[in-house]
């Protein structure tokens, strides 16, 4: 049987002192590799991790298919927006946050949504965490699709509470109490000077 | 703030009186990042903003600076002043903490903490205070600069692959740090971008970014009357739409 294999390499980086550069990247592959796993048992999709070796940086894993979140908003494509919710809402329902939840990282592969790079995540369901993730998610629908990103939001947010599970609830409460701060309102509500 | 601000704009508004000078408003992050700009004829760069009060990684659509990644808690300038002064160092700190962390050599473990293009750094601050007095300070100046400097770069480094940008300039007072650059030359080349540095004595609050910025919005034709020109604490860089034509 063939498959296709990607191999991802964290390599080091010169700017990052040599001794923290290893540890961060020993850090992330394994933790990356065990996010990857865990994160299917609540039924998220997500590339099959093959091999991982945390010294030289490395996982082995499937190749999938797919347009990123990113290509489908920028070509006016929103339909995914709820989809892309209800696999977020089962990610945090399991206490596992992202910690990188660009449109970038989520690709959709023959109408199902598959999450990308775990590196950054975190496995301890701290609320501050999960919110983040929708934080960032805001961000980036805000300022690739513009105005129309309430949308986009309403659907995903919709999908995303589908779960029913509490901590994705509480997540939601707590990127709503730090909407006070500027980037966290709508573009329109906005004062211009 | 507050206080510091009004007195600013006080003397702004008796000179332009005084003088029978136009009054223009000028948001202080705008000029830093105008100003880091023009004296290096960037075309589309991401801005890592870091100083006392703000560490903000930006970058500019549709004629705003919009805010793409920035610190959850306290700005990197805060940081190493706060540590300076439980040090025993003076106000500024971070200077004499540059010239300290030469002479440094072993890194101590402190948190390092990068959410996507976001950073936190008031667990930093807490761990250095606790370990003042039982490390070596040139040890500790040497740790909180490759620590601190290596999260604001890789939260740099993920905005600009996520935004497909290729130029990266610094503005602001920790900007006047000579390994910071150092870093962010590195992290360029490595990803064959190109930094953008300019002299030193322009990273730091200046009053030429003012003038140059206030150039730009007079030539747009923005002008402030006196009896409505007031303070504004809380005006975001993403507020401000960008005065061009120079």
């Amino acid at each position: 049987m063939e498959r296709r294999a990607v191999l991802k390499l964290r390599v080091p980086k010169g700017y990052r002192n040599a001794q923290l550069d290893e540890a961060l990247r020993k850090s992330r592959t394994a933790g990356e590799a065990l996010s990857l796993h865990e994160c299917k048992r609540g039924g998220v999709r997500a590339p099959y991790v093959y091999h991982v070796n945390p010294e030289e940086g490395s996982i082995l894993m499937s190749h999938v298919e797919g347009h990123t979140m990113t290509d489908l908003l920028r070509s006016g494509d929103f339909k995914h927006a709820r989809s892309v919710g209800i696999s977020i809402g089962r990610l945090h329902a399991q206490g596992i946050s992202h910690g990188d939840l660009t449109p970038s990282n989520i690709l959709v592969s023959e109408g199902e949504v598959v999450l990308l790079d775990f590196g950054l995540s975190e496995r301890t369901g701290d609320v501050e965490n999960l919110a983040e993730d929708l934080n960032v998610m805001v961000g980036a629908l805000q300022s690739l699709v513009g105005e129309k990103w309430t949308t986009v939001w309403d659907d995903f947010e919709s999908g995303y509470l589908e779960s029913g599970s509490s901590s994705c609830a509480m997540a939601l409460e707590r990127l709503k109490q730090v909407r006070g701060r500027g980037r966290y309102r709508r573009k329109s509500e906005r004062r211009s000077r | 703030m507050g206080p510091c601000l009004r007195t600013g704009a006080t003397v702004a508004r008796a000179l332009s009186l005084m003088l029978n000078k136009p009054l223009v408003g000028v948001n202080h992050a705008v000029a830093h990042l105008e100003l880091a700009r023009v004296m290096t004829k960037a075309r589309d760069p991401v801005m890592l903003y870091v100083s006392g009060g703000n560490t903000q990684v930006i970058s500019e659509v549709d004629g705003r600076y919009v805010v793409f990644g920035e610190t959850e808690d306290i700005a990197l300038g805060n940081l190493l002043d706060s540590f300076a002064r439980t040090a025993g160092i003076g106000f500024p700190g971070g200077p004499v903490l540059m010239q300290l962390a030469k002479r440094g050599k072993r890194l101590i473990e402190l948190p390092y903490s990068v959410k996507g293009m976001n950073v936190s750094m008031s667990g930093t601050l807490t761990a250095l205070e606790s370990l003042a007095g039982k490390e070596p300070v040139e040890d500790l100046a040497y740790s909180v600069q490759e620590v601190c400097f290596a999260m604001l770069l890789e939260a740099s480094e993920r905005a600009m692959a996520y935004l497909e940008k290729d130029e990266l300039a610094i503005s602001g007072g920790v900007g006047a740090n000579t390994r910071l650059r150092e870093m962010a030359r590195i992290m360029c080349e490595e990803r064959g971008a190109r930094f953008l540095d300019y002299p030193t004595k322009f990273y730091a609050d200046n009053a030429v970014m003012i003038a140059m910025t206030s150039l730009e919005l007079l030539a747009r034709g923005e002008r402030l009357r006196v009896e409505d020109s007031t303070v504004m604490v809380r005006w975001r860089v993403d507020e401000v739409r960008l005065p061009r034509g120079l």
